[in-house]
């Protein structure tokens, strides 16, 4: 007898529903289902004279062309030249993209191995420490044919799929000496202190502006021109609540990990991208360490609010093959909803393994623990 | 008059698309999950619970019957997926609920063989209240979606909003929680997979 048969053995159910509760739930619905009819056929006849207002208003409204909910939905960007900053930051991310130009990638599946995370305060109240408490996500995405040949049936075509690691495999590292000492003195396994993300945060900046987390038939669909690129993700940002954002060079940078690293667009797409962060303003090159312990250059931009104060963004990029290698917020001075981990904590972070397109197969991809799993399902 | 499963299934979506011309036709809905759904929550929080959760369930899904996708076919993954909502609003309730059935199944004294091995297995499904109560909210969903509501992965994934990985991901973390308060070994491959 597998869990799952034991599992539903153990949770018995008390009693089958009553005949009188089911009745009255019904009757409920059906209250609910007939209410508005009802409460139509209860309005006062309207007057003639209100009819004829009411019919004049309309013909306005309507001659006004499109309605007020296309006016209220349009779109609020539009694709304009790009603004031409200089300087070293805008100059790394213009050589980023002739290096990307370089070395495309081609392949039926794009896949993604990151290693995500963020720090955490963990521990009982005589003995709180600081640790990255991270995992491995694994991404496996087709530009529209379903992922499976032989494998599961679906009603839709399954194109993108993602997994995190076992709770066995994550990782929580001691962020100094003094938590490295603290960890020591607390006996419980990794699991229990924490659960790591299970993707990669955009940072604690993100306070405006949907995430950028469509589907494959949009990544398909977005343009390779640096300018209408900027458009189209500006309006995907705000197509759910039609506001304007206050810093949209902000949303673009800290969402930049999102078309460069996790969606499954084309690498001219990527290199417009990076044309575009070129084009942004308050960008600056730094050295940092990123969370797999590489130091090297990379490009920020800062942000600061008073609950999070003050974080750098940071996006490290191989020059030499115009990869995105990693990501991460860096706490310049705290908030108050941060002050515990301190200055210079790494807040949020991925390390990218790898993001490529590849004609792989989905198995030859992917952890062992994974295969296993889908060794049960019925073709 | 007989159903298969499949005319059933079509029969749910277009029921669901007619009662937005005609909502009174949404009974139907109604009247073929009820008991299951029912079930379904008893066995997560109780029959008193289940019987507002229930009733709550099919509020709920007729507000938002517009929204439902009729490529699904079957209206149960869809009905399941607000029942748990619902049942996620008494969490505290369900893990007490799960912590109680522990002390339940907790072993009598034995004698003879038979017993013993009685015992044996009595003790390990003990094991099996305090594993359900520790799994995390996503995690115990997904599991119980799976052995309470007999939902393939992908029906999963459809009634909780995840993707199917996650799914995979979840499902896997809450079996190996199970089956190490079993006794049996965690890393053992998984044979019954339900897809």
């Amino acid at each position: 007898m597998d869990e799952l048969t034991k599992v539903a053995d153990h949770l018995t159910p008390e009693r089958a529903p009553s005949a009188e509760k089911k009745a009255a739930a019904r009757h409920r619905l059906l209250a609910e289902a007939i209410a508005p009819a009802r409460r139509r056929s209860r309005r006062r006849v309207p007057s003639r004279r209100a009819v004829l207002a009411f019919g004049a208003a309309a013909v306005v409204l309507g001659a006004s062309g499109g309605g007020y909910n296309a006016w209220r939905t349009r779109p609020l960007y539009h694709p304009e030249p790009l603004a031409g900053y200089g300087g070293p930051a805008a100059d790394f991310l213009l050589a980023a993209a002739d290096a990307k130009a370089k070395h495309l990638t081609e392949g039926q599946f794009w896949y993604v191995h990151d290693q995500v995370g963020s720090t955490v305060q963990v521990g009982p109240p005589d003995n709180r420490y600081r640790v990255q408490m991270s995992q491995n996500v694994f991404t496996f995405a087709s530009k529209g044919q379903s992922l499976y040949k032989t494998g599961p049936k679906h009603d839709v075509p399954i194109t993108s799929e993602e997994w995190n690691d076992q709770r066995e495999d994550w990782h929580a590292d001691p962020v100094g000496p003094a938590d490295r000492a603290a960890r020591r003195r607390d006996p419980r396994p990794v699991w229990e202190l924490a659960e790591p993300p299970g993707e990669a945060r955009r940072g604690p900046v993100k306070r405006e502006g949907a995430a950028l987390d469509f589907g494959v038939e949009d990544a398909r669909r977005l343009p390779a021109d640096p300018s209408k690129l900027r458009a189209w993700i500006l309006n995907y940002a705000t197509k759910f609540d039609h506001k304007r954002l206050s810093d949209p060079d902000l949303f673009l940078f800290t969402s930049a990990s999102d078309l460069l690293v996790d969606r499954p667009v084309d690498d001219p797409v990527r290199i417009a991208m990076y044309r575009l962060l070129a084009s942004l303003k308050g960008v600056s090159v730094v050295t940092a360490t990123d969370a797999a312990g590489r130091t090297g250059p990379a490009v920020a931009m800062r942000r600061t609010d008073p609950g999070q104060g003050t974080v750098e963004w940071q996006l490290f990029i191989d020059r030499a093959t115009g990869r995105l290698t990693a990501s991460q917020g860096v706490i310049i001075k705290p908030g108050t909803e941060n002050a515990a981990l301190g200055a210079g904590t790494r807040q949020f972070f991925e390390v990218v393994r790898s993001a490529e397109w590849t004609n792989a197969s989905l198995e030859s991809k992917l952890p062992d623990w994974i295969k296993r799993m889908h060794q049960g399902q019925p073709g | 008059m007989t159903h298969t499963a499949s005319a059933l299934a079509a029969d749910d979506a277009e029921v669901i698309a007619a009662s937005l011309r005609e909502p009174e036709r949404f009974a139907e809905i109604f009247d073929r999950h009820y008991d299951d759904v029912h079930r379904y929550v008893d066995r997560r929080l109780g029959a008193d619970a289940a019987d507002d959760i229930a009733a709550e369930t099919f509020l709920v899904a007729f507000r938002k019957r517009a929204g439902f996708d009729a490529a699904r076919g079957s209206a149960r993954g869809w009905l399941y997926g607000i029942a748990t909502r619902l049942v996620g609003r008494h969490r505290r309730e369900e893990v007490r609920r799960y912590r109680a059935t522990a002390r339940l199944d907790e072993p009598a004294a034995h004698e003879g063989h038979a017993d013993r091995v009685t015992a044996a297995v009595a003790a390990a499904d003990a094991g099996l209240g305090p594993a359900l109560a520790a799994l995390s909210p996503g995690d115990r969903d997904v599991l119980l979606l799976v052995a309470l509501g007999d939902l393939s992965y992908p029906e999963v994934a459809a009634a909780l909003g995840v993707r199917y990985g996650t799914v995979c991901s979840r499902l896997s973390r809450a079996r190996r929680t199970v089956r190490a308060a079993l006794g049996t070994d965690p890393t053992d491959d998984m044979e019954h997979d339900r897809g």
